[in-house]
């Protein structure tokens, strides 16, 4: 719970310093953007200034030109007639030099003005002057000055005055010449270049009156400038102010410039006193222009920057939500990291607790047992008992330490292997001999299957190893209710690793109580055992398999679990171990074939697989009945079986009988060997009576087979008789006397040979009438049997059968038994009918005349 | 030649003789007895008589002594010869019995040889 609030408070401050972050960054982009706008528009109404009072001055220094280059042409005209002389204006040469000179200057009128201030024409018609009387008084003060004047003929003109005395005919004296231009001349020269400019310039008297102004087609000039202005504006007291501050400095003749807020427009205003007259020049610069550029820029940079800012907003979000998810997951893998270290506290208490009691419960049995020990200290069996569960009890408690310093050792990261070449036979062997007794004590069935078993020498630390198989096996010992089943199945295969490699598989499975799939999730984990109560009663540490894994995994192997609740579990450990040297090497065995019986069918595939890759033949039958058959149908083919391994336990019939009865159709000539998977001290001399020669003990790998068969092969026959022990006891036969009829010498000394060397007494008839004859004189009992051939000349051995049989004497029963190379079924008939009682088949073979001699009057 | 090599000679089985009869020195002595055996006379002698009886009682004999005595091919040859003269005189005897002559020329010659 803390935890997730903590997780929660993690959460709400990234999401309260994204807000935060998110203010700040539109705060500073919005700070920036309106300062710079701000500062661009004073940028750009500073330029706008500089470059209007450039457009003004150039204005009025574009005027003031025109006026003085006129005045200087005024001035021009005098020097052709110099001054302070007397002009007589009648002197046609005077006049024409004088309108010639002005004409060729562009001027369209020449006046002199008279001290009266009457103006005497020159040429051009009579003029008409504007503010005349202000005009004259300038003139009369020796002034240059400048004026509108209007001509005879209506044409508006500028006229240029200049000091100029001269005395007339007519005595009277001028004061100043006054030439005139068109004013569209000189409107020209000021105004053309502002035909497609915005700037707009007015020349205007001090009332306001225009003398000359552009944009003549506008409308509201009528009344003069100050009149058009007021119209202009909303007649608010700011712009009141300026206008009458521009009047004021229009009539004061000084330099004065303003900003208008008009309703149409904003207007910057230049006033430039022109000199010469009573004239000022205003230059008017509309803002409209420049704002609509300075609005269009500053939106431009907002939108800009508006981008900007919702770019890094956009940037920021991802990085945010990335940073957001990956501490989510970090805090996840927190989650489940604490949890996980939580159980593994909770399950080592749980396990100390457990471990304790289990650790009480021997011991208890130790002191209270010594305890018992010491109370009957002289009742022997009493003792022996106490120190038998004190032994017990030490044992398991030695187990459970064991196991919990292995854990601490492993725990602590010093479980090291001692890798060397070990021999995986003796491995599983002693793991089987370890695992025996309990097996029995529980009376389960155990098996033990090795197959493809190329390299039984593999490089591994053998102890471990053997650990690994030991746990898994008792586990399944233990899990496994009595009377269950405990299989093994060891094999190899060939490794990822490389050629140098073999891949080892073990597998245990058992039909035991099973887990639950739960369980199996952590069955590796330390100290875990299933809380059940079934489980509570077996005895252990739940360390096994957290050890056994971590050997498999310090091993670089692999272990798998599958198991079904109440119906057994399965274990399969895989090894990549290196192979070591010493191959076996199974040259020593003859081309035997050998019969494998064992009820199971794996373990005969197995075996007779273990037997061909050793290089012999091997055939299996999987009950004595079959077996038997088959002995019999080989021994008829004159192919017995070389060697017979017989299981011990196997159904209806065990191993011994069958053993037995192999013996009584083959007669003592091949081993017979019993293979079990347990002890068989018990039931030895049993076996050996019955004709078992020897023992494998399982599992059968190759070189148990291979060592199991080898003492066979290695006698030579004719010791063989000594070392297979399994013979009767002929010790019966001794004495006996055998009437022997056989009409070739060599069987007959063969024959002879042969019995007399077991001790018996042998007579030698030639022929069936010999033996009908011999045996007709011979004292009553003397002779134990005869053998008997059946082809003789003479009398053949049917006829001689017939013959004794039909004497008159207490002994013609005496058993016959007939020898011959043939084996039809009719020829045994035949002799059974003439009374004879048992058939030899040639080539003779001693130990089965003898078995058949034994049966028939052994006992006697 | 020694008992092996004497069997491994004519293609006998020593080791199933030895098995059966257990002592080396009875198959030893037996074996170089063999040659004397009269059967295979008696036989020639039958055979020329056309006297199918005889000759058959002969063939068995042989077929029994060489069975014992482990004369693997003597055995088989024998073995023929008496199923076809069992049931009385075959023609086709007389061309066999050129086969059992040359398996016991063979045997006969490695069993001399045998010391």
């Amino acid at each position: 719970m803390e935890f997730s609030s903590s997780k929660k408070g993690i959460s709400n401050f990234l999401k309260s310093s994204f807000a935060i972050i998110g203010v700040i960054c539109i705060a500073v982009f919005s700070f920036i953007l309106f300062y710079m706008k701000d500062q661009s528009s004073q940028a750009i109404s500073e330029v706008g200034n500089l470059y209007m009072s450039a457009i003004a001055q150039k204005n009025i220094q574009n005027f003031e030109n025109t006026i003085n280059l006129r005045l200087s042409q005024v001035k021009a005209l005098l020097v052709s007639v110099p001054p302070d002389h007397s002009v007589n204006l009648n002197d046609e040469q005077v006049v024409t030099s004088l309108t010639a000179n002005a004409k060729s200057r562009d001027f369209v009128t020449a006046q002199f003005c008279l001290e009266d201030g009457h103006l005497q024409e020159v040429f051009g018609g009579t003029i008409d002057i504007k503010y005349e009387k202000l005009f004259m008084d300038s003139i009369k003060d020796n002034q240059t000055k400048i004026a509108v004047a209007t001509t005879s003929e209506g044409e508006k003109v500028v006229v240029f005055s200049v000091p100029a005395r001269y005395y007339l005919e007519n005595g009277l004296q001028t004061i100043a010449l006054i030439a005139g231009i068109p004013i569209d001349d000189i409107k020209e020269t000021l105004f053309s270049s502002e035909d497609n400019s915005i700037v707009s310039s007015f020349l205007v008297r001090q009332d306001g009156s225009f003398v000359i102004r552009g944009l003549e087609n506008e409308q509201g000039y009528e009344d003069g400038f100050y009149t058009f202005m007021e119209n202009q504006t909303a007649g608010t007291e700011e712009t009141d102010a300026a206008l009458s501050k521009l009047r004021w400095a229009a009539s004061a003749r000084t330099d004065y410039t303003c900003v208008i807020t008009g309703t149409r427009d904003t207007y910057r205003i230049y006033e430039n006193p022109i000199p010469n007259s009573e004239w000022v020049l205003i230059t008017m610069l509309p803002f409209g222009h420049l704002n609509s550029v300075i609005s269009n820029l500053s939106s431009n940079l907002m939108i800009v920057g508006l981008i900007g800012a919702a770019v890094i907003l956009v940037i920021f979000v991802f990085l945010f939500i990335g940073y957001y998810r990956l501490t989510q997951v970090q805090m996840r893998q927190l989650a489940a990291a604490r949890k996980e270290a939580e159980e593994a506290n909770r399950a080592k208490s749980e396990f100390l607790s457990n471990m304790s009691h289990d650790i009480r419960t021997p011991m208890n049995a130790i002191v209270g047992m010594t305890a018992i020990a010491t109370s009957n200290i002289g009742n022997k069996e009493r003792v022996l008992d106490c120190l038998k569960k004190i032994t017990l009890s030490s044992r398991h408690l030695l187990g459970l330490i064991n196991d919990i310093l292995d854990m601490s050792k492993i725990e602590s990261g010093k479980l090291t292997l001692n890798t060397d070449a070990v021999s995986l036979k003796e491995v599983i062997d002693s793991v089987v001999n370890i695992a025996q007794p309990q097996v029995n004590a529980k009376h389960q069935s155990f098996d033990v299957y090795i197959s493809n078993i190329d390299y039984e020498n593999v490089y591994c630390d053998s102890l471990r190893l053997n650990q690994i198989f030991i746990n898994l096996i008792s586990n399944a010992i233990k899990f496994t209710p009595e009377k269950g089943a405990i299989r093994i199945r060891v094999y190899e295969k060939s490794s990822e690793k490389g050629d140098d490699y073999i891949q080892l598989h073990f597998i245990v499975s058992d039909t035991g109580i099973g887990m639950s799939q739960d369980f199996v999730k952590v069955i590796f984990d330390s100290f875990s055992r299933e809380d059940d109560r079934r489980v509570n009663k077996t005895e252990g540490s739940g360390l096994g398999m957290a050890i056994t894994k971590y050997i498999v995994d310090a091993m670089d192997g692999t272990i798998k679990v599958d198991s079904v609740l109440g119906e057994g579990s399965t274990f399969h450990v895989t090894l990549d171990l290196k192979k070591a040297p010493d191959k076996l090497n199974f040259d020593d065995l003859p081309n035997w074939k050998i019969l494998v019986i064992d009820d199971d069918e794996i373990l005969c595939e197995s075996a007779t697989e273990n037997l061909k890759e050793i290089g012999l033949q091997a055939d299996w039958a999987l009950e004595s009945r079959s077996a038997l058959e088959m002995v019999r149908r080989h021994h008829d083919m004159q192919d017995d079986y070389d060697v017979i391994l017989i299981d011990w336990k196997l159904p209806g019939k065990d191993g011994v009988k069958t053993a037995k009865e192999i013996r009584e159709i083959l007669g003592h000539t091949i081993p017979i060997i019993l293979i079990t998977a347990y002890d068989w001290s018990e039931i030895e001399e049993e076996a050996r009576q019955a004709g078992v020669n020897g023992f494998i003990a399982k599992p059968l790998f190759k070189s148990t087979l291979y060592a199991g068969l080898l003492p066979y092969a290695a006698i030579t026959d004719i010791q063989k008789e000594t070392i297979l022990p399994v013979k009767p006891d002929y010790s019966s036969l001794k004495g006996k006397k055998i009437l022997i009829a056989e009409d070739n010498e060599i069987n007959w000394e063969i024959a002879s040979e042969l019995l007399e060397s077991e001790g018996l007494e042998t007579v030698w008839a030639e022929d069936g009438k010999q033996a009908v004859e011999i045996y007709k004189h011979s004292k009553p009992h003397e002779y134990a049997a005869i053998l008997m051939d059946l082809r003789m000349p003479i009398m053949d051995g049917y006829e001689a059968a017939m013959a004794i049989r039909s004497l008159n004497r207490q002994d013609a029963n005496i058993p016959i038994l007939a020898m011959t190379a043939d084996a039809f079924t009719e020829d045994v008939q035949k002799c059974l009918k003439v009374g004879m009682n048992a058939h030899i088949a040639k080539p003779i073979n001693i130990d089965e005349v003898l078995e058949l001699l034994l049966k028939y009057i052994g006992t006697d | 030649m020694n008992l092996q090599e004497t069997y491994a000679a004519l293609g006998g089985d020593l080791k199933g003789t030895l098995n059966r009869l257990r002592k080396e020195s009875l198959v030893c002595r037996m074996a170089k007895r063999y040659p004397a055996d009269p059967s295979y006379r008696e036989f020639v002698k039958a055979m020329e008589l056309k006297d199918p009886k005889e000759a058959f009682r002969a063939v068995h004999t042989i077929k029994g002594t060489s069975a014992t005595l482990g004369f693997t091919p003597l055995y088989e040859e024998a073995s023929i010869l008496s199923d076809m003269l069992r049931e009385g005189w075959n023609e086709k005897a007389i061309e066999e019995s050129k086969k059992l002559a040359s398996v016991y020329d063979k045997t006969l010659q490695a069993l001399e040889a045998l010391e």
